[in-house]
C-alpha cells in the first residue's frame, strides 16, 4: 500500500510538471487569439466603422464558435462586454470592460502582464477619434507581440524544465519516501 | 442627474409620449418636451434643491452621449463635424458645445458640449394620404415633387409615407420600385442593415451613404422608377438630380424652404425651378401642427387640382 501511495504521489508530481509546461503553451494560444481579437477589432472598427458593441459582437463571435474550454474564453469575454454594453448603456466602456476582465476564470493561463494589457486597451477603447482607436488597437498590439516573442522564445526551455522539474521532484520523493 | 434618472423622469413626467417632438437638454438647465408647437418643462417632483424641475448637468450630457454613440464617438466623427448623428430608430441628436478647428480652418468636431436636441422620428402611416393625389400624373405616373417646410415641420415623415405607398402602390397608381438614398439614416432608420420603418415591399435602401454617390449607385445597380432623397441643396445635389432625371426616373426629395417663392429667390433652387425638374411642390408648415399640408404647387408655382 505504501508503494502505491509513493507512486501516485510521485506521479502527480511528474504530472503537475507537465500540466506547467501545457499552461505555457495554452498562455501562448491565448496569447495568439487575443492578438487576432485585436486585428479584427481593428478591421472592424477602421474599416467598417463599427461601434464598439458591433465590432465586440462581430470578433467575439468569429472567435467563440466552434471552441471549447479556455480557447472559448477570448471570444465570450467580448460577447460578454457586449452584451453589458446594451443592458447598462449608461454605464462608461473601461468600467464594463474592467469588470468583465476580472470575471475571466482564475485559471486562465494569463500573466498579470498580460491582463494589465487587456486593461489598458480597455480604458482607451471608444475615445477620441477613429486615430486614437487605431493608435490604442496598435499599442496592445506591439505589447502582445512583444508578450508572444520573448514566450517563443523561451518556450522549449521553459517546457522542458518544467517537465524535468517534475520528474526530478517525483523521483526524489520516490527515493525518500521509499 | 444621470442618464437613467432623465429615463424615469421622462416615462413618470411626460405627458403624452406620442406627441412630443424633441427633447433639449442644456447644462445647468432645465429639460424641455417640445410637442406640436408647444414647450414644457420636465416636473421632477423629487426634486429639492432645484426647485420641482429636473436640470441637466454635464454629466448627463456626456452620458447620453456615450448612450447615443453606442460608447463609440469616433463611429460618429463626420455626423459630430455636421452638428448632429443620427441614432437607432431614426432619431436626430443635435450636439452644441465648443467647436474644435483643424490647422485650414475647418471643423474637426465639437468637445465640451454643452447642449443636446433629441429630435424624435416618428412613422405616422398614412400621413401622405391628403396629398398623395396630386403628385401622380394623367398617366398614372409618379410626379417628381420636392417637399418644402422650414426644420422640423415633417418633410422626412410625410417622405417616409409616400415612399412607402409609391412602393406598395395605392388607389392612385401601381406600385413601383423606389430606391431611397438614406444619408442620415433617418428616413428608413436601418438598424444593421434592416429599415425599422416601413418604406414599402418594393424599396431598396441605401443607407448613410452620401447623396450624390447614391443616386448614382442606385440608378445604375438598382433600376428604380423612383428615386427618394432628404434635403437636397448643393451643386452636385443638382447635377445628380439631372442624371437621375435623364434616366427617365422620378425623384421625390426634401428641401428646407419657406414657400415656392422662397425656393424661386436661391440661386441654387431658381435654376432647379427654372430647368422645371420637379413638377410638384409640396408646402408644408409647423403650424397648427408639424405635417401641416399649406399647399400643393405645379412646376410653375401655381396649386394644381388633383
Amino acid at each position: 500500500m505504501k508503494y502505491v501511495g509513493i507512486l501516485l504521489m510521485s506521479g502527480a508530481l511528474i504530472a503537475g510538471g507537465f500540466l506547467a509546461a501545457e499552461r505555457l503553451r495554452e498562455r501562448l494560444r491565448i496569447l495568439q487569439q487575443f492578438r487576432q481579437i485585436a486585428l479584427c477589432l481593428k478591421g472592424q472598427i477602421l474599416y467598417s466603422n463599427a461601434t464598439l458593441p458591433e465590432a465586440l459582437g462581430e470578433a467575439g463571435a468569429r472567435f467563440s464558435e466552434g471552441r471549447s474550454g479556455t480557447a472559448r474564453e477570448p471570444g465570450e469575454l467580448l460577447l460578454r462586454v457586449r452584451d453589458r454594453l446594451k443592458q447598462e448603456s449608461g454605464r462608461p466602456f473601461s468600467e464594463v470592460w474592467e469588470e468583465e476582465l476580472a470575471r475571466l476564470p482564475e485559471d486562465l493561463p494569463l500573466e498579470k502582464q498580460d491582463r494589465q494589457a487587456l486593461s489598458a486597451l480597455g480604458s482607451q477603447l471608444g475615445y477620441a477619434d477613429r486615430a486614437m482607436q487605431e493608435r490604442t488597437i496598435l499599442l496592445y498590439l506591439e505589447q502582445t507581440e512583444d508578450s508572444i516573442r520573448d514566450l517563443k522564445g523561451e518556450l522549449d526551455g521553459r517546457t522542458k524544465l518544467c517537465r524535468c522539474m517534475g520528474m526530478a521532484a517525483g523521483l526524489f520523493l520516490m527515493v525518500v519516501m521509499a | 442627474m444621470q442618464a437613467d434618472d432623465l429615463k424615469k423622469l421622462l416615462e413618470q413626467e411626460a405627458p403624452d409620449w406620442e406627441r412630443i417632438r424633441e427633447i433639449r437638454i442644456r447644462a445647468g438647465r432645465p429639460v424641455t418636451l417640445v410637442s406640436d408647437g408647444c414647450e414644457t418643462v420636465l416636473a421632477d417632483r423629487g426634486q429639492k434643491r432645484t426647485g420641482d424641475t429636473a436640470v441637466a448637468d454635464g454629466r448627463l450630457i456626456r452620458e447620453i452621449l456615450e448612450i447615443v454613440s453606442k460608447h463609440s464617438l469616433y463611429a460618429f466623427e463626420d455626423e459630430i463635424r455636421q452638428g448632429f448623428l443620427t441614432i437607432e430608430g431614426g432619431h436626430r441628436v443635435g450636439i452644441c458645445g465648443k467647436a474644435v478647428l483643424s490647422g485650414d480652418g475647418a471643423l474637426r468636431t465639437i468637445k465640451d458640449v454643452s447642449s443636446l436636441n433629441i429630435r424624435l422620428a416618428r412613422e405616422r402611416k398614412g400621413c401622405a394620404d391628403g396629398v398623395i393625389r396630386y403628385l401622380y400624373g394623367a398617366d398614372k405616373t409618379v410626379c417628381s415633387t420636392l417637399i418644402l417646410s422650414p426644420p422640423g415641420a415633417g418633410k422626412t415623415t410625410l417622405l417616409r409615407d409616400l415612399v412607402r405607398q409609391i412602393s406598395d402602390g395605392n388607389r392612385f397608381g401601381d406600385g413601383v420600385p423606389v430606391a431611397v438614398v438614406d444619408e442620415r439614416s433617418e428616413i428608413a432608420a436601418c438598424f444593421q442593415g434592416t429599415p425599422q420603418c416601413d418604406l414599402g415591399s418594393r424599396t431598396d435602401v441605401m443607407d448613410a451613404c452620401p447623396k450624390t454617390e447614391g443616386m448614382y449607385m442606385m440608378i445604375r445597380s438598382m433600376s428604380p422608377r423612383v428615386l427618394a432623397a432628404d434635403e437636397i441643396g448643393t451643386a452636385e445635389d443638382l447635377k445628380a438630380l439631372r442624371f437621375v432625371m435623364n434616366c427617365g426616373c422620378r425623384i421625390i426629395a426634401t428641401a428646407h424652404a419657406d414657400s415656392f417663392g422662397d425656393l424661386e429667390r436661391r440661386p441654387f433652387f431658381a435654376e432647379m425651378v427654372k430647368e422645371k425638374l420637379f413638377s410638384r411642390y409640396v408646402v408644408l408648415s409647423k403650424f397648427p401642427r408639424p405635417g401641416t399640408t399649406v399647399c400643393v404647387c405645379g412646376a410653375d408655382g401655381k396649386a394644381v387640382q388633383p
